[in-house]
């Protein structure tokens, strides 16, 4: 009786414990998808992310790495976040290299495939509470894609131009022509500049704006004008480039060149159009390690020779003999370099030794993709080719920042100007990805050919082959496409 | 109840006093006609053994001590038996007879541990492989997964780096079985419940089973396919009335297995150094000057200009100890093991150190008749100390300095150490490894690993009984990663700081997370056995629950004004923080019927039917059954009439079955949206920014394993067992992630996709000698070797991919390599200029030269391009073996085990292959070996500085291939065991010190620093060099009260 007793106990114990309820796990730390798309704050917290997918690095804060293609710095053979980019400046170029081949290509789709993702759900989305700033957000969506685009666009030349999410069926597309890229583009660019309020980017608090969105289609529009000779090819987009900077208002020049690109002076500047922004500790680079600290790239003395005597840009943009003093600071020792050239543009200012960066270094500089001293020089530029007037003056507003003497109103051929214009832009933009677009877009990347960088670097010779004219496809991405995807010529 | 608490209380004072009186046991001494003692080959006494006068019914047992009275007069024949061993006739000479029982090779008797029970050997119709925990035991080493190397055929364990407490040991039950995320792991079973053999104390094992085939795993579903492990502690059955206390304690010295022969000469170094830079056109700032290299050559200040040898600083001895003391018994109807365990053990590799602890009961109770109950409980908690950015960043860093500086500038007379930087600007170097280590910038890893579990059997009717077991295993690991202390590192020569110490950060991240696991199984069994053994019938069916959830918190400051290794120490200005929670849930119904007939002809049945929640409702549930059959040829009349003496046993087996792989994301079918990419709108908050990142697929199902086996057991010339298993293992529907491209940007969903095959042959061979008579009476031995070697193809792929030298197409072994093949150097310009053009490159004399293989067209097109990479075999060793031999005599034993890999090629690249990789030195070898224009049939490329020239030189290509065969004398032990005459006097059971050696000696052609023992089955791992593995002397004891 007993046993029976004691099994039948020990059969209700058991029955009690076998809950089916342990195979119903939902994710304890994740929001489901299913829940989401739901609200306008739904969409706001998605457009944020879109924000955030821009900060990839070579979206971002990889930007002075991009003056090593050009004529303006060298950067260090293997450190990695120069991205390879001395083979590329040696016209040494192989499909397989890992580095800024690779990574644009892969982290501008990435970008994109959020930011699809967001406009086809903005599209099906029906409630109302987002109808006011429904184009807006559109608007600062297709901005960002844009400005992906504009990357790929001058990087690679021919991608494919993808605008709705993928699925694992379709994601093997083809690439398309040049035309279709560059008209995709500036369409899309029209339709931001359309949906998007006109306000200045203080005002905007950091979203995109109208103003954003013209001054990259003209950036886009002046990449496309000049022929293959350097001359001007398309004077009418020129002409609507200089309209839509001209209709661009509300912006001025800050009173100090550094301060822009300085975090404590960022949010207050009147002269940054659009940045990616970045806050410590949470949202950060390591911009100050990569570049402060390790010094992986070296402004070259072909730039150094540029510069006017007594710009005062000179010395906010480059330290000499690895030591720097930043105002009201003592002299600092920096990490010893090849030619004792260091890029100081961007820096946290570091006023004593022992306040040095380091990997510690949670960086938060915005990083400015458009600004009005840029922006100026490029409606200079347009104006000039256009043989407009009041060339000079746009461009003596830079200068007189700079400490430097205005050019004469009168007196100066078109030809002087633009290459006073082109001069200016040089000295005043570098390490934030303008010269290499200007000397793609002038023809003149044929300088490279035999250049001596800097009579420290005998042996660096850089080197420039029109056949290579766009970076190759990644490798990976051919193999992985079985021919649909074809990679470009001379490759 | 009264009366039960003081039963309890007397229980516990008994077991209390016994372990105080230690091994004042009682003997009784008594007089007869004759005594003897009966003792197994290794001079162990053996209890319980049946004495019997021949032609009568007088007999008797053995006692706790072996021995025996019996009347009998002189000329009577005993009969000696038991169980497992074979049966002796002694004729009475004298009053005092010793006896030694020999182990039968072909024991009827021996159980072997399977699922949810035990079976007899010779029944088993699966592929099972046994050791016993003693065996394990012989090796010196820390981590038990190490031990069982070489203990079967058909289990491979590979460890590639020596760290304390984090060898990263491998385990593979016959290859590489899949190649999803699922993972290739076996299950790991201890006293059926899920464990970790890293923190298992040894000391507990009783025996390990390997599950291999699909026959006997499938009781296990869903979780077996790459084949189940099963680990039973002791629990002191068997031991009589008696408890036994027993120490053993190991002292071991370690040493790197290897270690790269550079250039730590200054002069040299800079000389090559030069010639490197030159080479690769850097720019002529980077040079030593004459006046540079003049000042180390022959320095009169050698502290200044030091040859400085970073290796031979920062690599050391190690001594470490290991002790454990056990109590084992049996009180009335209770039986017990108890055991404490620790390990203490500093790396070779300043730095690095790990210690735990390990505390473990296992007990089993008779209440009455019909009902049993037990309990295992164990504890573990490991100490682990690393450098911060991991060993292997140690180490390289450590090869990537310069001998141009010391670690630390000489002494300015402050007493204050001051690290240095480097000597020279245009050197390059890594983190100062020395600096990193001395200002304390550690991991710290606190492991707590608790194992309990509680059973019961009832003996519901003849033959009918009802097992339940409920286990809890608790997790936790807190990990603190200390960097907050800002060191500035100073140039050498100069003494002017140059930089921070490079600490990969500041501040302490202080992170927990702890895992919770709960299992629940209970089963019903039945046996049944007609009269005479016609019909042996065997039927058990049981259900099981396991859940598991784990939880992470983490949190994080950057600023520490005091070295207060904890977060409230910091200031809150900078601070962030994480948390997470996981689960998952499995539910399964399983079931096995054994049926033997005249215990000649077996059949098995196995199934089980799981449910997990990691795959949706619709598809959740798996059935994945078995059948073997067994037929015992030798038990057959027929065979039995041709007499044949030499063959003693013959099993033939076959089995096929089907098994399950879950092991896959937990969420994979749930859309899930990932949060925190949050973006500073305004720059003074963050807005929280959602966005989809992966794609979900709610049609996932399992990843099946099917299994055919087909071996047989035989037992010849009464010592020499064979085992021989052919096995073909296909795993289909292979839960693995999509292809995706760049284009689709988010992670690509699980799918069932592929299919992989693994072929193989295991043979087991396996002798037991022992010698009878002469002057080498008593001397017994053995020896044995296993012999493995599996074939791996990717039957279902798609399209084939190519990444990092490898690729994955159909037909050809997963991974396969595929490369340039490398034909030697260029010899001078007209080689170069008479050779097929390569790529872009600039290819120079010394450069390596690739071979025309292909083209556009298919055929070769003069032109070096990626059309010219080819599949080169060698992924996966053509086989594996190992070979363990052993003698004891007198006291004396010994035994040895290699172990050796035949065929397998690994890529190997960077520091020790690439000259002045991060600035490391070069190389003795390349030096002499390197091509020149003085040497233009130098093996290895001309000296480039840190890259190898880049490009042209490194991509993926055969020259990095280099043959990891190799034979590794595993372990080497020599002990003596002090006789028992002797060590009974001062109450010791059993005296025995020993030697024991692990990896004396390696036989390969790998390159000098690499270590060939690796786990090969990553593609990326193409480092050459490894934090050493250790080569080990110990000394330990073996004591018994």
């Amino acid at each position: 009786m007993k046993k029976i007793a004691y099994i039948s106990l020990l059969i209700g114990t058991l029955t009690l414990n076998s809950c089916s309820g342990i195979l119903d796990t939902p994710p304890t730390s994740t929001p489901s998808e299913d829940v989401f798309w739901q609200s306008k704050a739904d969409f706001e917290s998605a457009l944020a992310a879109c924000y955030q997918g821009m900060q990839e690095e070579t979206l971002s804060w990889i930007i002075p790495t991009f003056d090593c293609l050009t004529d303006n710095a060298y950067g260090n053979q293997g450190s990695s976040k120069v991205y390879n980019a001395d083979m590329i400046q040696a016209d040494n170029i192989d499909p397989s290299t890992t580095g800024l081949i690779a990574n644009i290509y892969k982290e501008a789709y990435k970008a994109i495939a959020r930011l699809n993702l967001f406009l086809d759900q903005l599209n099906k989305y029906q409630g109302g509470d987002i109808a006011s700033v429904r184009n807006q957000m559109e608007g600062e969506a297709l901005f960002l894609r844009s400005y992906c685009y504009y990357l790929l666009y001058m990087f690679y030349g021919e991608v494919p131009y993808i605008d709705k999410p993928l699925t694992l069926e379709t994601q093997n597309a083809p690439k398309n022509t040049l035309d279709e890229v560059y008209t995709n583009l500036t369409r899309d660019l029209q339709a931001a500049i359309t949906k998007m309020d006109d306000k200045t980017y203080k005002a905007a608090k950091g979203h995109a704006t109208q103003g954003a969105a013209k001054a990259l289609k003209a950036r886009v529009l002046m990449f496309h004008a000049y022929g293959d000779d350097g001359k001007v090819a398309h004077k009418d987009e020129v002409e609507e480039a200089y309209i839509l900077l001209n209709t661009i208002t509300g912006y001025s020049l800050d009173e100090n060149y550094a301060d822009i690109f300085r975090p404590a002076n960022q949010e207050s500047s009147d002269e940054i159009v659009f940045s990616i922004k970045f806050l410590a500790p949470n949202s950060y680079h390591s911009f100050d390690n990569s570049y402060g600290n390790y010094g992986m790239l070296n402004p070259v003395e072909d730039l150094v020779k540029e510069y006017e005597e007594g710009d005062n840009r000179m010395v906010q943009t480059i330290a000499f003999n690895d030591k720097y003093q930043w105002e009201g600071g003592e002299v600092i020792n920096l990490t010893k370099s090849s030619n004792g050239k260091r890029m100081m543009k961007w820096l946290r200012p570091v006023l004593k030794q022992s306040d040095y960066w380091n990997q510690t270094e949670r960086s938060e500089q915005d990083i400015v993709i458009l600004r009005w001293g840029e922006l100026l020089l490029l409606k200079a530029e347009a104006a000039n080719e256009l043989d407009m007037a009041g060339v000079a003056d746009m461009v003596n507003l830079v200068r007189e920042r700079a400490g430097l003497d205005a050019l004469p109103e009168e007196g100066v051929s078109k030809e002087q100007m633009r290459e006073a214009i082109r001069h200016e832009r040089r000295v005043e933009t570098p390490f934030e990805l303008i010269r290499y677009y200007d000397m793609k877009r002038w023809k003149i990347m044929d300088k490279l050919n035999g250049l001596v960088l800097d009579p420290l670097y005998p042996n660096i010779i850089p080197a420039w082959s029109k056949k290579h004219e766009y970076l190759p496809l990644p490798q990976g991405q051919i193999d992985f496409s079985n021919g649909v995807l074809v990679q470009n010529p001379n490759y | 109840m009264k009366n039960k608490t003081d039963y309890l209380w007397s229980f516990m004072q008994r077991l209390v006093l016994m372990a105080l009186f230690l091994g004042l046991g009682l003997g009784v001494q008594a007089q007869t006609s004759v005594t003897g003692t009966i003792t197994d080959t290794s001079g162990e006494t053996m209890i319980g053994v049946s004495v019997m006068l021949k032609g009568t019914s007088t007999g008797t047992i053995t006692d706790i001590d072996g021995r025996f009275q019996i009347a009998a007069k002189q000329g009577d024949i005993l009969a000696v038996s038991y169980i497992g061993y074979k049966t002796q006739e002694v004729k009475v000479t004298g009053t005092l007879l010793k006896i030694v029982l020999q182990e039968d090779a072909q024991n009827l008797e021996e159980v072997v541990v399977v699922g949810y029970g035990t079976q007899k050997k010779v029944n088993l119709t699966g592929a099972v492989s046994a050791v016993g925990g003693e065996e394990l035991s012989k090796r010196p080493v820390a981590n038990t997964s190490t031990m069982l190397q070489g203990q079967m055929p058909g289990l491979r364990v590979t460890s590639d780096r020596g760290i304390p407490g984090d060898e990263n040991v491998q385990i593979r039950v016959r290859g590489q079985g899949t190649y999803s995320s699922a993972g290739s792991n076996p299950l790991i079973l201890i006293n059926g419940v899920e464990g970790d053999l890293a923190t298992l104390d040894p000391n507990m094992i009783e025996s390990v089973s390997v599950l291999k085939d699909a026959a006997s795993a499938s009781i296990y579903g869903s979780r077996a396919a790459n084949g189940v492990i099963l680990i039973t502690t002791k629990n002191g059955s068997g031991m009589k009335e008696k408890v036994s206390v027993a120490y053993n304690g190991n002292y071991a010295v370690h040493t790197p297995t290897t270690l790269l022969d550079l250039v730590w000469d200054s002069p040299t170094y800079m000389k090559y150094f030069n010639m490197a830079k030159d080479n690769s056109g850097a720019p002529a700032t980077d040079r030593y000057s004459q006046e540079m290299i003049d000042a180390y050559t022959n320095p009169s200040d050698k502290e200044r200009y030091p040859s400085f040898d970073w290796i031979d600083y920062m690599f050391n001895p190690a001594f470490v100890q290991q002790h454990n003391l056990s109590v084992a018994g049996t009180v009335g109807k209770t039986s017990y093991n108890a055991s404490l365990s620790m390990v203490k053990q500093p790396g070779t590799m300043k730095g690095q150190t790990y210690e735990r602890y390990n505390a473990a009961l296992d007990l089993k109770s008779e209440i009455n008749s019909w009902i049993k109950f037990g309990m295992y409980f164990a504890g573990s908690r490991g100490y682990r100390q690393q450098t911060r950015q991991g060993d292997t960043d140690a180490y390289l860093s450590t090869i990537s300095q310069a001998p141009t500086y010391m670690p630390w500038l000489p002494d300015d007379g402050s007493g204050i150490r001051k690290y240095t930087y480097k000597a020279y600007q245009f050197e390059g170097n890594n983190k100062n490894m020395v600096g990193i280590i001395e200002t304390e910038n550690f991991k710290k890893y606190v492991n707590t690993d608790v194992n309990a579990q509680a059973w019961l059997e009832l003996n519901l009717a003849k033959g009918l009984s009802w097992y339940s077991k409920g286990a809890i295993r608790y997790k936790q690991n807190h990990e603190k990663d200390w960097r907050a202390q800002v060191t500035p590192v100073y140039w050498y020569h100069t003494g002017e700081s140059a930089n921070n110490l490079n600490t990969g950060g500041t501040g302490l991240d202080s992170d927990m997370d702890y895992s919770t696991y709960l299992n629940f199984y209970t089963y019903l069994k039945y046996d049944w056995t007609s009269k005479l053994h016609n019909h042996d019938f065997s039927l058990m069916a049981g259900y099981n629950l396991e859940s598991y959830r784990y939880d992470k918190v983490g949190a994080y400051r950057q600023f520490y004004d005091f070295p207060l290794h904890e977060i409230d120490g910091g200031t809150a200005s900078v601070q962030t923080n994480e948390g997470k929670s996981e689960e998952w849930g499995l539910m399964s119904v399983f079931f096995r019927a054994n049926y033997a007939f005249k215990q000649r002809y077996l059949l098995e049945v196995n199934a089980r039917y799981d449910g997990t929640s990691r795959i949706a409702k619709a598809s959740r549930w798996g059935l994945f059954p078995s059948f073997s059959l067994g037929w015992r040829i030798t038990e057959e009349s027929w065979m039995k009439n041709l007499n044949w003496n030499w063959l003693n046993n013959l099993k033939l087996r076959g089995s096929y079955g089907v098994l399950g792989n879950q092991n896959i994301d937990l969420y994979s079918y749930y859309a899930v949206l990932s949060t925190g990419k949050d973006y500073s709108f305004d720059n003074s908050e963050l807005t929280s920014g959602v966005a989809q990142t992966k794609f979900s697929n709610v049609n996932l199902k399992w990843e099946t394993t099917a299994i055919g086996d087909f071996g047989f057991d035989a037992t010849l010339f009464n010592g020499l067992n064979v085992t021989f298993d052919w096995y073909k293992k296909k795993t289909y529907d292979i839960l693995r992630k999509a292809q995706g491209n760049n284009l689709l940007a988010l992670d690509a969903p699980y799918i069932n996709s592929g299919e992989m095959v693994n072929k193989g042959v295991e043979i087991g061979l396996s002798y037991n000698g022992y010698i009878n008579n002469g002057k080498m009476k008593g001397f017994s031995y053995n020896a044995g070797v296993f012999f493995d070697r599996s074939r791996n193809e990717l039957t279902k792929y798609g399209s084939d991919y190519i990444a990092n030298g490898t690729i994955c197409r159909e037909g050809l072994p997963y991974e396969s390599f595929y490369m340039l093949e490398a034909i030697g150097i260029f010899k001078d310009e007209e080689d170069v200029a008479s050779s097929p053009k390569q790529y872009n490159d600039n290819t120079l004399p010394g450069d390596i030269k690739f071979k025309d293989i292909s083209g556009k067209d298919g055929k070769p097109d003069g032109v070096i391009d990626d059309y010219d990479r080819t599949v080169i075999d060698g992924r996966f060793p053509d086989f594996e073996y190992t070979i363990n031999l052993g003698a004891a005599w007198k006291g004396f034993d010994f035994s040895l085990m290699g172990q050796g890999v035949q065929g397998v090629k690994h890529y190997a690249k960077d520091w020790g292959i690439h000259p002045f990789k991060q600035g490391s030195p070069i190389s003795w070898d390349y030096i002499e070996n390197m091509w020149t224009e003085e040497n233009p049939n130098g093996k290895y490329p001309r000296l480039y500085y840190d890259n190898m020239g880049g490009t042209k030189n490194t991509r993926a290509n055969s020259f990095f291939l280099y043959n990891g065969s190799y034979f590794r004398l595993k372990n080497l032990t020599l002990g003596y065991t002090v006789p028992q005459e002797l060590t009974r006097k001062v109450k010791i059971e059993k005296l025995r010190v020993y030697f024991s050696g692990d990896n004396l000696l390696t036989i390969t052609k790998f390159p000098q620093g690499g270590d060939p023992e690796r786990n090969y089955t990553s593609k990326d791992n193409t480092r050459l060099v490894y934090y050493p593995q250790n080569r080990i002397v110990s000394f330990g004891v073996n004591l018994q009260f």
